[in-house]
This record gives structure tokens, sequence and C-alpha cells, in this order.
């Protein structure tokens, strides 16, 4: 392993410095109810513009990271979930505050989260080197059923309603055809605006979908109105035997987090909830579910942090982002000049290492961060959104505007933050929509440019083995999507007849 | 102060003449530099590097100050350029395509009648080529390969239809009189993975052999070539007269009507630059001969490019005439 040869002091320290920088900023924004984890990640992202390549994506996984732990921390002490990943936590976290301590509730949050974050990075070491020397073998008609499958994806799990979904999705893809057509070398959709000829700026887009867009909500709610948090049982208490007894659902809720991150465009959204029933249905004590369980804590907040980790595979190894949060994070590799995908193992394994190794130190150091500051964090909960919301603007548009000083990006930025609060106000699926924008490009040059290699024959999209597998993976996710939404219907009926 | 000649100009009257009295002591202050692509492109690395070492061969110590104006296929920054005074304190640094292709398509607000070439400092060496493992071992059996089988060769571009690397292929098949059909692709490494890969039969692209990698090249279509003793026995279209040659370039320009004495004294200052060691050591890394063409060269080397490209996207399809 030459992971540990690369050793560097000043690297070392500007590294740990970057990974706390985006601990603390992933913590507080992943504590505050309405923040969240996209908006960490999206305001954080101009900052890495100057930083290292290695710092940078390291910095942004961190707040990853522990933007996914900290939405239980207002779950528990709460009962507001920080983000909507910690609504799982809620169930047996609340409970478990109230008859126990918000203390212990929070230890087993941290606790299974560290676990989940280090099973994630595991995987990652192992699994990315192998996929990446197999997908150089993929051709364009594979990828192009890849991006498919990213699609097919969010349309069946992520959103309530996969109709509105697939429009989201529709309109994602529309956005991401402007610009540039490299098969015809013709600009498309670019309105003859010269800052559209490269594509839409991703910065842009982001901080106008999630932050701007969220100031609004803030701004339209009360503004004043501050949290009262529960002062005392606030520190972190478990032994080592609760830690032990709870390892099956850690377990299990890893594996679920991994599995539902590899998943093109599907992220912890799910596999919190999914890792909550199975380990309900995995439990010797499933009764106590629901009434504070420590099971029903560690299985979710497992899976969610498990997830970072294999959300990232499919990016580092195929250039398909497996969440919406690592779509962001794709723009700071775009900014740093690199491409995700199977390249990057090949043409910079010495960066993939540095993020492997700061994958790891994210993690273990989050579980000191968090345990010092938790106190802190659940205090900081009280901040009124009056403070929040002219903070998050001002950075939002000093992030636009120094990724390259265009004001057209701001124009575009607050014209995508409308269309952002239309999306929610009407239940339409923003992660539907950049994950479309992003898988676009993907998709459409590899569908064309396969047919161009195959000079327009269409059986190559299923003529290798492997593509096989992916249709028939679409396939089931189609059916599964199907089924779920006839069963909510029929519940509503049900509903409505009783 | 002025000099003993400034003195002597002065008393003979001679200091009414605006335009050498600035020479003189321009640049008074800093120099700004538009970069045309993102900041730690490789473009920028580059322009950064030459922008921090032409600063200590600038008259009057003045720092030559970096922006980045990307976007646009380069065109943003260059249209940039061309709305500054042109007074000599600001220029840009781009690559041949934001100059000799992108205006022909009427989309950009300036030609190259509007920039004024300071020096070229670089060029990228490009070369036909096949998967190492290929049988095609050399231009002529790829020749006698392409006219038994017509439209089978398949080759990958870096830039996309209409980019450097496209026009000047179709400049040698049209020359050939062969039919090879054209994949495009964005940047070097993924047309070098789709070969690898199996995908295609070759590309059009800097080869990277020297590297350990699979690309092969089988002809050169740049008069230049990387220094790599592998490449040493490989041809050029130069050598072999045939009327496809490209050159991707990476230089300097001024705003048109720039004084030509404050783009001589650019131009000096580039060309120190470009002999010293951090340079020389990075052209060595990156396998691209040392290239150096002034004001009045590079201007010719523009001019010319311009007008074969345009020619060549209207026998394409992709202009009117």
């Amino acid at each position: 392993m030459d992971l540990l040869a690369q050793i560097d002091l000043w690297v070392l320290g500007t590294g740990l410095l970057s990974i706390a920088l985006g601990l603390l900023v992933g913590l507080f924004f992943g504590a505050m109810p309405g923040l969240g984890l996209t908006i960490a990640i999206t305001l954080l992202l101009p900052l890495s513009y100057s930083m290292s390549p290695v710092n940078a994506i390291l910095m942004l996984l961190a707040a990853y990271q522990a933007a996914e732990y900290a939405g239980s921390i207002s779950a528990i002490t709460l009962g507001i979930p920080g983000t909507v990943m910690a609504a799982p936590i809620l169930q047996d976290g609340r409970p478990m505050a109230r008859n126990n301590s918000p203390g212990k509730a929070l230890g087993y949050s941290l606790y299974a989260s560290v676990f989940g974050g280090l099973v994630g990075a595991a995987m990652l070491i192992l699994f990315s080197q192998p996929l990446s020397r197999f997908a150089l073998t993929l051709g364009d008609s594979e990828f192009f059923l890849l991006g498919l499958l990213g699609l097919v994806a969010v349309t069946s799990f992520e959103a309530a309603d996969p109709l509105k979904a697939l429009i989201s999705i529709v309109l994602g893809l529309l956005v991401g055809l402007v610009g540039l057509d490299i098969i015809s070398g013709m600009p498309r959709l670019d309105f003859g605006i010269p800052q559209l000829f490269d594509g839409l700026s991703l910065i842009a887009l982001v901080v106008g979908l999630f932050a701007l867009s969220e100031a609004y909500f803030m701004m339209a709610g009360n503004m004043c109105a501050g949290h009262r948090v529960p002062s005392e049982n606030l520190r972190i208490t478990l032994t080592w035997r609760e830690m032990r007894d709870s390892g099956k659902a850690a377990i299990t809720g890893s594996g679920i987090g991994v599995a539902v991150g590899i998943l093109p465009g599907v992220g912890s959204t799910v596999s919190g909830w999914l890792a909550y029933s199975a380990a309900r249905k995995l439990s010797k004590t499933p009764e106590l579910f629901g009434k504070g369980s420590p099971d029903g804590i560690v299985a979710p907040d497992a899976a969610n942090n498990a997830t970072v980790g294999g959300a990232l595979l499919p990016f580092l190894t195929l250039g398909i982002p497996g969440s919406a949060a690592i779509a962001i994070i794709s723009g700071a590799f775009i900014i740093h000049g690199l491409q995700p995908g199977p390249l990057l193992a090949r043409n910079n394994p010495e960066f993939l290492n540095a993020i492997f190794l700061g994958f790891v130190v994210t993690t273990i150091g989050m579980f000191f961060v968090a345990r010092t500051l938790n106190t802190g964090f659940v205090r900081l909960l009280v901040t009124p959104n009056v403070v929040l919301v002219p903070f998050v603007i001002m950075l939002s548009i000093l992030g636009i505007f120094t990724f390259r000083a265009e004001f057209f990006d701001l124009w575009l930025a607050l014209g995508i933050s409308m269309l952002a609060l239309a999306f929610r106000k009407l239940d339409y699926s923003i992660v539907g929509f950049v994950l479309a924008v992003v898988l676009a490009p993907i998709i459409e040059t590899s569908f064309r440019r396969a047919l161009v290699i195959a000079d327009g024959d269409y059986t190559v999209f299923i003529q290798r083995p492997i593509s096989a597998v992916l249709i028939a993976g679409m396939a089931v996710l189609v059916v599964y999507a199907t089924l779920r939404t006839v069963r909510r219907d029929r519940a509503m009926l049900n509903k409505k007849e009783a | 102060m002025k000099t003993p000649l400034q003195k002597l100009l002065a008393a003979a009257g001679l200091a009414a003449l605006p335009a050498l009295a600035m020479a003189d002591n321009f640049p008074e202050r800093p120099i700004e530099l538009i970069v045309t692509y993102e900041a730690g492109s490789g473009a920028d690395v580059m322009g950064r590097l030459i922008a921090r070492l032409m600063s200590g061969h600038l008259p009057n110590g003045q720092q030559v100050v970096v922006v980045n104006r990307p976007g646009g296929g380069g065109t943003i920054g260059m249209t940039a350029l061309t709305r500054a005074e042109p007074d000599g304190y600001t220029f840009a640094y781009t690559t041949s395509s934001p100059v000799t292709i992108q205006p022909h398509y009427g989309r950009t607000t300036f030609s190259i009648e509007d920039l004024a070439p300071i020096a070229k400092v670089i060029e990228v060496p490009a070369a036909l080529n096949v998967h190492r493992d290929s049988p095609i071992e050399n231009f002529e059996q790829w020749l006698e390969f392409v006219r038994a089988n017509p439209r089978s060769f398949t080759y990958a571009t870096t830039g996309g239809t209409g980019s450097g690397t496209h026009l000047v292929t179709e400049e040698l098949a049209e020359a050939l009189e062969v039919e090879i059909r054209h994949v495009p692709f964005e940047g070097d490494a993924n047309s070098a993975a789709a070969l690898s890969g199996g995908q295609l039969m070759g590309t059009m692209q800097m080869p990277n052999m020297h590297r350990g990698g699979d690309v092969r090249p089988i002809l050169f279509m740049t008069s230049i070539k990387p220094p790599h003793p592998d490449y040493a026995d490989i041809p050029t279209t130069t050598e072999l007269g045939i009327p496809a040659v490209a050159d991707f370039f990476a230089g300097f320009f001024a705003p048109a009507g720039t004084p030509p004495e404050r783009i001589a004294v650019l131009e000096a200052a580039l060309e120190a630059a470009m002999q010293e060691d951090d340079i020389v050591n990075f052209l060595n890394n990156a396998q691209f001969p040392i290239v150096f063409a002034g004001a009045e060269e590079f201007g010719e080397i523009v001019a010319e490019t311009s007008t074969l490209n345009r020619a060549m996207l209207v026998r394409l399809g992709l202009i009117a005439d």
C-alpha cells in the first residue's frame, strides 16, 4: 500500500485544516434545521477554487460526512431533523432523548455515523481500482445506459411523485444540453449569449437551486423565531457494551447505505429509511422501535454516512455522481481540471490515494470534533433565521461571482433560484433536476457517439452482455416504481373510502 | 529623470513625438494579462508561469497581473481584450481556436483584424495515431488500408466537430482522397482512453507513447514533433509534402492599435522569459518542442491558419461562404 508513503508535513497540515473547516461547516449547516447538507457543500464550493485539488475535495467531503451526521443533532435535541436524511432518526432518537438522555441518543448517532463512514471508506479503497479498470473497457453504448440507469433510479426512488420527477428530469436534461454540441460543432440553446457557449455555470446553478432558494423559504417563515434547546445531559456517554449491542444494526445500515449510495442518483434520503425498516425486521426486539430503540438510531445513521462513500464510488470510477451532493462536488472537480471517471485512477493515482486517506481521516476526525463540540453545536441551534439568511445570501453571491467574475452568472442564479422555488412549492424534484443537468452531457454524447462509431446501427446498445445487465437493472427499477405508485394510490383510495 | 538621449531630443524639438517618449517609459504601472481559460487549467498554469517570469524582464520592474476570463471557448476573454484600451497595459494569452476558428462562425464581435499578435510561445504537436498494438505499422500501411476500406477507419479528435484537430484531419483526407470517419471527443485523455478501450481505430492528438500510453503516431500533422526518441522516425505532413499542416499554438495578443513600440517591449520580455529554466523544464516535461515566434512571424501564422481553417469550415458545410 503506497497510501502512507505520500505524507508530507505541509500537505498534511493544510489537508487537516481543510478537513477541520469542512467538518465544522458541515456540522453547523447539517444541524441547523433548514440549512442542511447541500447548502453546506454549495457554499463551501467557492472557497475551494484557490485550494489545492486534494484539499478542496477533502473539505467538501468532510462537510458532506459531517452534515450527514449533524442532521441527527437537531432531530434528537429539537425533534426537527436538520436534514431530510435525518428524518428516520426522529423515530427513535426523540423518544430516547426524552426517556433516557439526549447525550445517549447523540452517542448512538455519532458512533453509527463514524462506523458507516468508515465502511464507506473501506468500500472505496477496496473497489475503486478494480472498478476503474473495468470501466476503462466500457464503451459509449454502456456509458449511455449507465447514465440512463441513474435517471431511472432517481425517478423510482427519490421523488414522491414519479411523474413530477420525470418532468423535473426532462427540464434538467434540457438545461444540461445548453452550450457547444461537440458532435455538430454548434452551440445550442445559448440564445447568442457567449457566457452560455460552454454550458451553464454549474456553480451558479447549484447555488441558485439549493442555497438561494432555501434562503427565500426561510424568509417566508418566521425570521426571528429561535429554537429552544435542552441544556442538560448533552454530553455523549456511550459504553463499549452499548456500542457492541447495536453492532448488527450498524452493519445492516452500512451495507444498505453503501449499496444505495452506489446506485447512481439515489442518496441518503432513501438509504436512511430503507436501513430503518431493515433493522426493524432483523431486530430481536422490533417492538422497541419507535419508542427509543438504539438500533432505530444506529441503522439509519450508519446508512446515511455509508452512503457518502458509496455515492463517491461510481463518481470516481465512472464519472456518474451517486447523489445530488456528489453532483455539486463535481463542480470542484471541474474547477480543478480533474475529470471524474475511469481515467482518474490511471492518470491521478496519487490524487485518489490522498482522497481515500483523507476520507478516513475525515471520518475519524468527525468523531472527535463532534464529541468535543456537540454541546456547542446544540447551543448554536438557537441562531434565528434573521442572522442566517443574510449570511447565506451574501456567501451565495460572493461564491458565484468569484468563480469567473461574470455578472451574467448572478442573473442566472437568480433565475434558477426562482425556478427552484416553484419546483419546491409544487413538489417537483430538485434532486432529479440537478442530476439530469450533470448526466445530460454524458447520456447525450455517449448515445450519439456510439451511433457515430457504429455507423448508425442501433443494435450497438444491446450487443454487449454488460448492456443486458444495465437494461435489466432499469427494468427492475421501473417495476419497483410502478408497484410503489400503485400501492400508494391504493392506500390513498382506501383512506378516502374509510 | 530624463536620459541624455531624451534631453538631446527635447533640445532638438523632437520630444513632440509622443509614441517615442511613451515607449521609453512603458510600462509605468502593472500590466493586466487576460488568460482566456479557467484558473487551474493547463493554459492557466502556463500563462501564470510566463507572466511571473516575464515580469522580471519588463522595464521599470513592473508586474504582470493575471486575470482569468474563461468561457465561450476562449472567446469571452478575447472579446474583453478587444474592448480594452490599446495602450499595451492589457494583453491576452490564448490558444489557436478562439483566434483562428471561432470568429469564422460570426458569433464573436471580433475578428483577427482586431488583434495585434505579440508572440507565439508554444506549439502543441499532434499526430494521426493508431493503437500501440495495431497491425498498421506506418503511414504507408495506413494509406493502403484506408484506400482499400473506405469509411472504415474511425478517428477521434480532442475538440469535436469543427475543432482544429478535426479540420486538419479532413484536410489530410481530402489531399489523399480517402474516406475516414470522424468521432468527436472532448479532451485528449478521453480520446486516448477510447483508443485503449478498442472503441476506435485511431485518434488525432498528441501521442502518449513517451508516457507509456497506447497512442502511437503514424504521421505528425504539425511541422514540429515531440523531442522524445520514440517519435524520431515518424514523418510529418510537411516532410511528405501533404498540404495538411496544423499549428496548434498558444500565444499572446494585444488589442489592434496598440503602439508597435509597446508590443516590442512585451515581445522582448516574453522572448527572454521563454529562455528561463522553469519554462524550458516545463516544456521538456510536456514534450513540447521549444518554439518562439515574434510579432511579425506570429502575425503571418495567425493569418494563414485562419484562412485555411475558414476554407475547410466552408467545405465541411459548417459555415456559409
